[in-house]
């Protein structure tokens, strides 16, 4: 009973935003469409990809939050590097 | 008796050079700090004109005709407060060229866009505003592999924090540009009231009696 | 009669068409050696390299040899307008840019035209209302400003030129 507890004590500790983002360094994938489908998995729709800097920017909608965000791959890698808030 | 002299061309306040660097820049911070999006083609496309721009100013400054040369407006603060105070008594001395106020916002502005522009070239990795087309195109349609450059490794933190501080800086920067441009457009007008002459006309025009 | 303005307007057009297209030249240089350095960081050894390199050079002199032209043409025009404001009696004018290049105050101006057309401090000093030791400063002021060393000197400036000896460059 005390272990039952503390599972759900250590469950609704986990803030519940975090399980809607992608983190850095997560792979993401090296081509529009597997990374759509990872993005979509992390909790994240995309909108559209775009080139900034050198790297891909994935519009996307965090499906915790409903906030517009922006999250950046290394198109080498296929990993996130870098997660905004859309200004 | 001395050598035979002779008049010198006065200076003709201000030449081509001088007036289109001026307000090329102007529009392009003006354009880039309000209207443009970062990291967009416009905005990387007027960041190298103005950058252009900057280098063909300096680049007359050592070659070009007296008055707009750097030996004729050096940065001077004692002058420059001098002829602030001046300014505000209302009656100041005149120059054949900027006056040492004008000449110190000359300088803190080239200073403060050379920031920008550096920061800015940081920021997209030097691409020029063909590269950067060249790579928004490719995403949009779908090819990701044309983004990546030789020599790419893997993107560290320290790479990240660089670019959050490089875009930091460069935010600030242009703010500051900002600042300085109003700060000089209400000098043009005290300078302009206390010589009792319109001076934007020059750097618009040119010299009009000659 | 009408030859001077128009080879002067002529002159005005030039200038600012040299200068868009210095910037023209400065625009293209800026972009290929924007392109030229990713070259750079791929390969340096490579003919490609080496043959970028050598036309970079070239654009940069361009524009150093643009720039020097462009001076030049602007300084003779300049040269060319005081000419022929002086060959169309428009010596007044003449005057007032070569005070305007001493950077006279404009107090100055007025006692330095009155001290040309021949009227003594007295006179000066009761024409302006002003006491003869102020009139004798700024005469003072004048003649250090011009870089002579008195009326007559400050007189022959203008003289000079009437008498058609042509301008040479300010040293």
């Amino acid at each position: 009973m005390k272990l039952k507890l503390l599972a759900a004590l250590a469950l609704s500790m986990t803030p519940f935003a975090a399980l809607a983002m992608p983190a850095i360094g997560d792979m993401i994938g090296t081509e529009p469409v597997a990374a759509k489908a990872a993005l979509e998995k992390a909790g994240c729709p995309v909108t559209e990809f775009e080139a900034e800097d050198g790297k891909i920017e994935a519009k996307c909608k965090d499906a915790a939050t409903g906030a517009a965000m922006e999250v950046y791959i290394d198109p080498a890698t296929g990993k996130v590097v870098d997660i905004k808030a859309e200004d | 008796m001395a050598a035979p002299r002779t008049l010198t061309a006065a200076p003709s306040l201000w030449d081509p050079v001088v007036r289109l660097t001026h307000w090329g820049i102007a529009l392009a911070v003006v354009i880039n700090a309000i209207f443009s999006d970062g990291g967009s083609l416009t905005h990387v496309t007027l960041g190298w004109l103005a950058m252009a721009l900057l280098v063909m100013r300096l680049i007359w400054g050592a070659l070009g005709p007296a008055e707009a040369r750097f030996s004729a407006f050096p940065p001077n603060f004692a002058a420059g407060l001098r002829h602030l105070r001046q300014l505000r008594s209302g009656k100041v001395r005149h120059y054949p060229s900027h006056n040492p106020a004008g000449a110190l916002m000359i300088y803190a502005f080239w200073a403060t866009l050379s920031v920008v522009i550096v920061t800015g070239l940081v920021l997209t990795g030097g691409a020029t505003p063909m590269q950067v087309a060249e790579q928004k195109a490719a995403v949009a349609s779908g090819d990701w592999s044309a983004l990546i450059a030789a020599g790419d490794g893997e993107s560290s933190d320290e790479d990240r924090g660089m670019r959050h501080t490089a875009e930091e800086v460069h935010e600030v920067a242009a703010n500051l540009l900002l600042f300085l441009a109003a700060l000089h457009i209400l000098g043009v007008v005290l300078e302009s009231r206390a010589m009792r002459r319109n001076l934007v006309a020059p750097m618009l025009l040119g010299d009009r009696d000659q | 009669m009408t030859a001077g303005p128009d080879i002067r307007a002529a002159g005005r057009r030039q200038t600012v068409a040299l200068s868009v297209f210095l910037l023209v030249q400065t625009l293209g240089t800026v972009f290929f050696v924007g392109d030229v350095v990713g070259d750079l960081q791929e390969d340096p050894t490579s003919v490609h390299f080496i043959f970028e390199a050598v036309v970079t050079a070239a654009l940069v002199l361009g524009i150093l040899f643009g720039a020097f032209a462009l001076r030049r043409t602007v300084e003779l025009l300049r040269a060319q307008d005081q000419a022929l404001a002086v060959a169309q009696g428009a010596l007044s004018d003449v005057i007032e840019g070569q005070f305007t290049a001493w950077a006279l105050t404009p107090a100055e101006r007025d006692v330095g035209l009155l001290a040309l057309k021949g009227l003594d401090v007295a006179e000066i000093a009761e024409l302006r209302g002003a006491a003869q030791g102020t009139v004798r400063a700024q005469l003072t002021r004048i003649y250090s400003k011009a870089g002579v060393s008195g009326r007559a000197q400050f007189a022959a400036f203008f003289v000079e030129d009437l008498l058609g000896q042509g301008l040479t460059p300010a040293a």
